[in-house]
């Protein structure tokens, strides 16, 4: 009898905890939406036949709807904000739990950050790993990928608590709750479309960004290392590694940079296509398909880069179109409703 | 059975604090730069030292991606510096050098030979490595060479 007590004195303070771990952690429904990205991939693993893998110069930049709409192509994008080639790679192992995609698709940009010290400030740094990390699925890949991600400073067994239990993160929130955490405190809303952010702004590139040149024009040997893992990775799954650089103006993409990747695609026998040097032929305007003068592309420019890489990921890679299969089309035929709704309440 | 709740209860609040309060930075010197008579340090709030600059040959901003706030670039024609938003705040997050007419607090310049740079930092060059990295508490400078000579020397925050 007294096991039984103590047993459910255990149950309910650990009831308790987890109920305040569900209200206090942050809820990223209206602002920073760019924290759920992570979380929803779950629900639609297991039917994809390609997936991306990067920052936000793909959640923002690449339109799923699209390349269902124009070639059957069913796809997901697994992006967060300023995801580190550490970050992608462990959600890539992650993925291959889930599926085991026709077409693996990185964005290279996240070479140039060797190390977390590469990465920014500090408190912007735990932010974004927060981001990424916080909403992933328990596994071995979420723990590497949190030890491969921690800042020097969170190199510590309370830090890693805390990644484990958001609670002991977040519990200084309980006088910063807003209506938010009580409206998702069970559950949320989905934002994305299939990993894309949709954003439908309009505001035109004007002038050249100005950034300090590369000090060491080489990537580090952390990021090829990871590159090389990914590289690995995709061949004992069977998926195919497609290196891509997403149309954005800033950050600036150095010429030396592409000639490495060039250089390594070349030698690793993989596609690497650069949308950027495209964004005549794709048909972007920088005056209108941008929602934040050139960094990122709104729907419009989102939906030119789809159409235009759909055709290579079709014909180069042979990724099939899947639009007759009645229960997979009826599952983008929910999606696609909600993604004009959007696009028509923005009047686009 | 209050002995366990009493347990249980401590537990709790342990595992609560835990994470409070997340270790100090040393105080340790971060990297700055004088320019005439304004010192520009990496992590310190942008906005005084901007003021006392003046106005700049040319400025940038962009969202700040998944953060409030804008990341800014001034330029100054002989360095540009870019600022970084947290809580309402801009704070300096890099600088670099674009001619030869401003340098380090060591002396050093774009244009500068290997043989000064060791003599200047007290330290030879790694034999084979194009760039020094020299670190602070949360900062560090950066200084390239090409051929012989310092090709690029810039100053940035960075995560510890």
């Amino acid at each position: 009898m007294k096991r039984i007590r103590l047993f459910l004195v255990f149950l309910t303070c650990g009831l308790i905890l987890w109920l305040l771990q569900l209200l206090l952690v942050p809820k990223y429904m209206t602002r920073t939406p760019e924290g759920a990205l992570t979380g929803e991939y779950y629900a639609e693993a297991g039917y994809q036949d390609v997936i991306f893998i990067g920052d936000c110069e793909v959640y923002e930049n690449f339109s799923p709807v699209t390349l269902w709409q124009e070639y059957g192509i069913s796809s997901y994008i697994r992006g967060s904000a300023q995801q580190t080639i550490w970050q992608s790679y462990y959600l890539l192992e992650e993925t291959f739990r889930y599926e085991t995609p026709k077409v693996v698709v990185f964005n290279v940009l996240a070479m140039q950050y060797d190390t977390p010290a590469d990465t920014g400030p500090g408190a912007r740094r735990e932010a974004y790993n927060r981001m990424t990390l916080d909403t992933m699925a328990w596994s071995l890949s979420k723990w590497r990928a949190i030890q491969a991600s921690m800042t020097q400073e969170e190199c510590n067994w309370q830090a890693e608590l805390t990644y484990l239990f958001p609670i002991l993160r977040y519990h200084e929130r309980w006088n910063q709750l807003t209506r938010e955490d009580f409206t998702y405190w069970f559950h949320r809303d989905q934002v994305s479309y299939n990993g894309y952010l949709m954003q439908t702004g309009i505001k035109p590139y004007t002038e050249e960004y100005l950034e300090p040149p590369p000090v060491n024009e080489n990537f580090g040997p952390n990021s090829w290392m990871y590159l090389e893992k990914m590289v690995q990775l995709c061949e004992e799954k069977g998926s195919r590694l497609v290196l891509m650089k997403a149309p954005s103006l800033s950050p600036i993409w150095w010429d030396a940079w592409e000639a490495q990747i060039q250089s390594f695609a070349q030698s690793h026998d993989l596609l690497y296509v650069n949308l950027l040097e495209a964004a005549e032929e794709i048909g972007i305007d920088w005056s209108r398909d941008t929602y934040d003068a050139g960094l990122h592309l709104n729907v419009l420019g989102a939906e030119k880069t789809a159409a235009w890489f759909g055709e290579i990921l079709s014909r180069d890679c042979g990724v099939p179109d899947r639009r007759n299969e009645e229960a997979l089309a009826l599952r983008w035929a929910e999606k696609i409703e909600r993604y004009e709704q959007q696009k028509k309440e923005a009047g686009l | 059975m209050k002995a366990a709740m009493k347990v249980m209860l401590t537990l709790i609040l342990s595992l609560c604090l835990v994470g409070c309060g997340a270790p100090d930075a040393q105080e340790q010197k971060e990297f700055g730069f004088f320019y005439q008579d304004t010192y520009i340090q990496m992590n310190a709030e942008a906005a005084a030292v901007i003021g006392e600059l003046g106005t700049p040959q040319g400025y940038t901003e962009e969202p700040s991606c998944a953060f409030d706030g804008m990341d800014k670039t001034y330029d100054y024609g002989s360095f540009c510096l870019t600022t970084y938003p947290a809580d309402g705040v801009d704070y300096f997050y890099s600088l670099w050098f674009t001619d030869e007419t401003v340098q380090t607090e060591e002396g050093i310049h774009i244009g500068s030979t290997r043989e000064e740079v060791e003599q200047l930092l007290g330290a030879d060059w790694p034999e084979g490595e194009t760039v020094r990295r020299l670190t602070a508490a949360h900062s560090e400078l950066l200084i390239s060479l090409e051929g012989d000579q310092v090709s690029s020397i810039q100053y940035r925050a960075m995560v510890l």
